[in-house]
């Protein structure tokens, strides 16, 4: 608790997630260590490669704190841009075949949610088939390679701007204030939060907790699906292994934002804050002349030590509840 | 000690359903089986038939190990940098460094351990749910892995290494005795020692095994440290089967590994499962991609199949279980 409720400065330091100060130290290094770091296009490219990682950590974030999990993230993502490279060269229309390429990972949320609902079947044990079966479909449809999308509007996603701003900026913009929405100022959110900290209870107050649940996994499908459409646009294909282990990075991010693993509190800033760290991390050592695999190596590194230290302090060690 | 004898004290009609978890897995192995002699000539012959077996071996191997991990509560992600750490020290030490195969493979095993104990260390001393500390500690090997091959591919093993996975006795596979041999040690581990029955103890009731006395923190190390070393003897074996060793060649290990104990009836929550359910889910998953390249689909469905069949596999077994406890009133 706070001693001094009318210091507003150390109030207003508290409430800053942890995570902050070490994306601003970050930031502050690459600047001063790396050339090139620092410029308007590196910052473009900045937003382009971590919209991705940001918007389906906003939906990790939304099913971790409700208790749950979702393993599939990674392998919608690739699914789709197959759904989208398969419908496209079949003759449909851009914006469309987009809407089916998120749709179908909504429903491939429903599902999940409503086997985890009604089944009584842990999170991580559903969505893990479930990674399979997207990667699956996604690598049937494509015949195992990749998609080529024919045309340039749908590209415009990736590389466009709007109002001087690349378009995956209010892409992920518009995704995080609709978790933010929903999480503050909907019941939905209320609850989520309830049936997180204890299901048990929050079924005897007379929350749905079924339903909840499966709208959970719903909203972080859809996230996925919204992900996808922005990294097939990126690269102009869609590929069934693209999204590859992007999950366990939503979930770094999440974690090393502030949200304990289990559930029943959650900071959404936190896991925007954290995609942001690994994502920034990733560009300044590429920069920084590394290879790819030294990179990798290095950003498994941090978020190793990054992960313990965050359950550490955020179990309620160092900082209290 | 008179403790190892001591059946667990199971409610008889949820012993029941454990039965049926079992033998329907049985089942549905024999029935795929029949099916698929009908549906292609191939399939029912010697060389098909130990061809799965064949493959289904390391799968099993490192399944094992996370059998254990996940009785205890816990689950290994880590198993894939695992594989790939100690299995690309040990190439290096064989074909760089000219390390008799015997002491390189002792070597990655003893590392394997070590990285199973941290691991562990973490899980029980810091107190990290399992999932984030193995999730963890696979980036950290990874990282490790990616540092010291620097992208190489190593080959050039001698022919007495290749032998443990390539070779055959008496026309049986190698590789099939091997997993016999693990099969026979875990099962003995599992159900025949203290530390066993203290597994699945822990599995199922934590705090009353605390409050009992059993000593938490060493026996889930040691689960983890067996998974380690699992995953590490299923690296080794997979080497030395394909005759290569890159950085990332232990992808995806752990995925199977999960799928075959899923699949296999151990529950996700601990304390319920057996070594022979994973003998059985790592067949399931192997006579799918089997009948799958026999009947001409192709091998991208085959995440469809697993994904759905470990769905199938555990809603099955929590309806048994409710079944079980309804009729127990």
């Amino acid at each position: 608790m706070r001693q001094n409720p009318s210091n507003r400065f150390l109030h207003w330091l508290e409430i800053v997630p942890s995570i902050a100060w070490i994306l601003i130290a970050l930031l502050i290094v690459f600047c001063l260590i790396t050339p090139h770091f620092a410029t308007l296009d590196n910052l473009f490219n900045l937003i382009r490669q971590g919209a991705v990682l940001t918007i389906v950590a906003t939906g990790m974030v939304v099913a971790i704190t409700s208790g749950g999990i979702d393993l599939s993230v990674g392998a919608l993502i690739g699914l789709t841009g197959t759904v989208i490279g398969f419908t496209i060269n079949r003759g449909l229309s851009w914006p469309l075949a987009m809407v089916v390429g998120v749709l179908v990972c909504s429903l491939a949320g429903l599902i999940s949610g409503l086997i985890i609902s009604k089944g009584r079947i842990f999170p991580f044990v559903v969505t893990f088939g479930m990674l399979f079966i997207a990667r699956s479909i996604g690598l049937g449809l494509s015949q195992g390679g990749s998609i080529h999308i024919a045309g340039q509007a749908f590209s415009m996603i990736g590389s466009g701007y709007f109002l001087y701003l690349p378009i995956p900026f209010w892409v992920t913009l518009v995704a995080a204030l609709i978790v933010l929405f929903f999480l503050k100022r909907t019941v939905f959110g209320r609850y989520i939060f309830s049936i997180g900290s204890d299901a048990n209870s929050a079924s005897w107050m007379g929350i749905k907790v079924d339903l909840i649940r499966v709208l959970v996994y719903v909203l972080s499908g859809t996230l996925a699906g919204v992900a996808g459409v922005v990294m097939a646009s990126r690269v102009n294909t869609g590929n069934a292994l693209i999204g590859q282990g992007t999950e366990f990075f939503a979930i770094a991010s999440v974690v090393i934002g502030g949200t304990p693993i289990t559930g029943g509190r959650g900071s959404l800033a936190g896991a925007v804050l954290g995609s942001f760290v690994i994502t920034v991390l990733q560009n300044g050592l590429t920069l920084l002349g590394l290879s790819s695999q030294l990179t990798s190596a290095i950003v498994g590194i941090a978020l190793m030590l990054g992960v313990i230290f965050a359950q550490l302090v955020y179990r309620g060690g160092l900082r209290g509840k | 000690m008179e403790n190892s004898h001591v059946k667990p004290s199971v409610r008889p009609k949820l012993a029941l359903a454990r039965f049926i978890s079992v033998i329907s897995r049985l089942a549905v192995l024999l029935i795929m089986m029949v099916v698929m002699s009908f549906l292609s000539h191939s399939f029912f012959t010697t060389n098909n038939l130990l061809n799965i077996l064949r493959q289904a071996a390391p799968i099993f191997i490192i399944g094992a190990g996370q059998t254990v991990v996940i009785l205890a509560r816990g689950i290994d992600l880590s198993m894939d940098s695992v594989a790939s750490l100690t299995g690309v020290i040990m190439a290096t030490l064989m074909v760089d460094n000219k390390v008799p195969f015997y002491w390189s493979m002792l070597l990655s095993l003893g590392l394997g351990a070590l990285l199973g104990l941290i691991n562990g260390i973490i899980v029980t001393k810091i107190k990290l749910p399992p999932f984030v500390a193995t999730f963890g500690t696979y980036l950290l090997f990874k990282g490790l892995t990616v540092l010291w091959i620097d992208g190489r591919v190593i080959s050039g093993f001698s022919k007495d290494f290749t032998f443990l996975g390539a070779g055959r006795v008496f026309g049986i596979p190698f590789i099939i005795f091997i997993a016999l041999l693990v099969y026979l040690i875990v099962r003995l581990l599992l159900r025949y020692t203290t530390f066993g029955r203290k597994i699945y103890a822990i599995g199922a009731n934590p705090e009353a095994s605390r409050v009992s006395g059993i000593k938490i923190d060493r026996i889930v190390i040691a689960a983890f440290v067996i998974s380690a070393m699992l995953a590490t003897f299923g690296s080794q074996l997979y080497i030395s089967r394909i005759n290569s060793a890159k950085e990332d060649f232990g992808e995806g290990f752990a995925l199977d590994a999960i799928a075959a104990t899923l699949i296999g009836g151990t529950s996700f929550d601990g304390g319920v499962g057996t070594i022979e359910g994973t003998v059985i889910g790592a067949l399931i998953i192997l006579l799918l991609r089997n009948a799958m390249n026999l009947l001409g689909v192709s091998g991208l469905w085959q995440g469809l199949a697993t994904g759905l069949v470990i769905i199938i596999a555990v809603l099955g077994d929590t309806y048994l279980k409710k079944v079980a406890k309804k009729y127990e009133g």
